[in-house]
């Protein structure tokens, strides 16, 4: 077990390695110095070239690349362009909002969706699964910066009940969380609903019956426990996702959050920053998978088994 | 059955039923058991009527008048019989660019897929057929852009190289090529070891025409699934990068950059978001029913 994980983590290395490779290409492909932009146009050639220097932007890209490298494995991140503080700070201050929102999301997308999905399956074919499906699909087809709107439309300004945007209560967060969770909401109930429908056509599942226990026993404690792994994998994918997945529910509700953030930079092409967040969330999603897959070898005794003899 | 063996039937008899038999191709099968799915069905019916509308468009709207050119005199008046979703803070129709809309959004969601598509065949075929050393680095590379969330992936290749809808094509085909070269090389790679490759190899097919004409065909159905689903998953992907100033700009009428206009003045004239943003959910909402009935028609074990 903890050589599969001691594998998977020196794994990890190439793989952020090549996502900063490919990200900084693409950045340095932008058209347009930070330099230059930063001062405006009516800026001298010294001066520009002073910033330049003063910024790390001269010399050739390997040559940069290899700055940025070396300062990054000694934990800095660089400097913002804009606001020359260090891009760790940048990225910090806003990751608790990122967090919340995901973490928020992904707390009523896992509830809801077992939730739902096993009621669907218990009582397959009837209104209450009917209901379901068409909720599923209906899910899965709003764009999330629409079904914000909506809320805001009919939550915030027609009744009044929750605030629009800002994150100064706890209560800001549900609707943004609903709206980035309903994405995510449809695939747990379809997940759940599928396995649980496999499980409970399963022989173990009849002969529980047949022994007398109760439905209630027979649901949760012989189905919903087996039938939850693959729910759970996809949670922590989507946990992964969430977090880099908010930018769009964060530009909606005006929640200062890593997208936002993320967002501004490119427009103003402080790729620093970019870079930073951007590898920030490579590595908090790939180790959150990495968490995940540990999760499912301790729940499911079969995969714990199979660690144990490789 | 004891139809076939009767001796007595004539040749013409026998050639006219293996020609009924053959016709009966996998297509037509698949069809067969879509046609059972009624809500599929329906999906098609939607998704057809809004591939029309997409298609007549410039018919009997003329893209100059009604779509681009602004009438502020008109600005922000409610549904009525002349403008039938009213119009936008400029004064135009907004049913003349929800329908253009559907142009822009189809073209650019079938457009997407079709590169994604023969990206990922090309890479997963490859990676799958040849295996060992060719694999692994693929699949590594592969990885490395897993690793990068969808839209942030696409976001940066967008701003990185400007605004324009060749741009939003290019970033959102680089980003959905992973995911569609994983669910090939693994199609791929459990179709290699079956009797019918190794017959081919047997008659001397080398490994273009192997991957090609017997595995690819055979990977098909997965891949058209996936294929249709992901159409209705890049419709929303492109309307939100749009919304958030990533995509496609003003003045061209595409739905999320309509939702994104219409923002700044929803509070007081909600009539603004709604007409785009249903367009949206009922096209993605079509083309899922569609994924989800092909993917039941083509499941063996669900077949009668």
């Amino acid at each position: 077990m903890l050589k599969m994980v001691v594998r998977r983590l020196l794994m990890l290395i190439p793989v952020l390695l090549g996502v900063s490779i490919i990200l900084y290409s693409i950045m340095s492909l932008t058209p347009g110095d930070a330099a230059s932009l930063m001062l405006g146009n009516a800026a001298t050639p010294e001066a520009v070239a002073k910033l330049r220097a003063e910024l790390g932007l001269d010399g050739g890209f390997i040559e940069r690349y290899v700055r940025w490298l070396g300062g990054v494995l000694t934990g800095d991140f660089g400097i913002s362009y804009k606001t020359r503080n260090p891009v760790f700070t940048e990225v910090f201050a806003r990751f608790p909002n990122t967090c919340k929102l995901a973490f928020t999301a992904i707390a009523i997308s896992s509830i809801f969706g077992i939730l739902f999905g096993v009621l669907s399956a218990v009582k397959q074919y009837s209104i209450a699964d009917n209901i379901v499906v068409a909720l599923t699909l209906l899910l899965s087809s709003v764009p999330d910066f629409w079904l914000g709107l909506m809320l805001i439309l009919i939550v915030s300004v027609k009744y009044g009940l929750l605030p629009m945007s800002g994150v100064d209560h706890w209560y800001s967060f549900v609707l943004p969380g609903i709206t980035a969770a309903a994405g995510y909401l449809a695939n747990t109930i379809r997940m759940t609903r599928t396995s649980m429908l496999d499980v409970i056509r399963s022989d173990y599942i009849r002969t529980a019956r047949a022994k007398g226990c109760p439905e209630r026993t027979v649901v949760f404690q012989h189905a919903l426990r087996n039938a939850l792994l693959p729910v759970v994998t996809l949670i922590g994918v989507n946990m992964g996702w969430q977090l880099g997945g908010t930018v769009i529910t964060e530009q909606v509700y005006a929640i200062p959050g890593i997208g936002t953030l993320m967002i501004q930079s490119i427009r103003q092409k402080d790729t620093p920053v970019v870079l930073g967040a951007l590898v920030f969330i490579a590595l908090l999603s790939s180790l959150i998978n990495l968490a995940t897959d540990i999760l499912y070898a301790y729940i499911d005794p079969r995969i714990k088994s199979q660690y144990a003899k490789g | 059955m004891s139809d076939i063996l009767n001796t007595s039937m004539s040749d013409a008899e026998r050639a006219a039923r293996r020609a009924k038999f053959k016709k009966k191709s996998e297509i037509v099968t698949i069809w067969h058991q879509f046609r059972k799915n009624k809500l599929a069905v329906f999906g098609l019916i939607v998704f057809m009527i809004m591939l029309i509308l997409a298609i007549t468009a410039p018919l009997h709207i003329s893209y100059e008048a009604d779509v681009v050119e602004q009438h502020i005199s008109e600005r922000l008046q409610g549904p009525s019989a002349a403008h039938l979703f009213g119009t936008d803070a400029y004064g135009r129709d907004i049913f003349a660019r929800v329908l253009w809309g559907a142009r822009v959004s189809m073209f650019t969601g079938l457009a997407v897929i079709v590169i994604a598509l023969a990206g990922g065949i090309a890479l997963g075929a490859t990676a799958g057929y040849l295996g060992g050393k060719i694999d692994n680095l693929i699949m590594r590379f592969i990885d490395i852009f897993l690793a990068i969330p969808f839209t942030l992936l696409a976001i940066s290749i967008v701003a990185t190289l400007g605004n324009s809808i060749r741009n939003l094509l290019l970033a959102l085909s680089v980003a959905l090529i992973p995911k569609f070269t994983r669910i090939i090389r693994s199609s791929v790679i459990s179709l290699k070891g079956q009797e019918f490759i190794e017959a081919a190899k047997l008659c001397g097919a080398n490994g273009p025409i192997i991957v090609i004409k017997h595995i690819i065909p055979n990977a098909l159905g997965p891949i058209i699934v996936e294929g249709t689903l992901a159409v209705a998953r890049t419709i929303m992907d492109i309307a939100s990068l749009s919304f958030i100033g990533c995509g496609i700009q003003p003045p061209n009428p595409e739905w999320g950059s309509m939702l994104s206009d219409a923002k700044a003045y929803m509070i007081s004239y909600p009539y603004l978001v709604y007409a785009p943003g249903i367009a949206i959910v009922i096209t993605a909402a079509a083309l899922t029913l569609i994924g989800d009935g092909l993917r039941d028609a083509l499941d063996p074990k669900l077949r009668n």
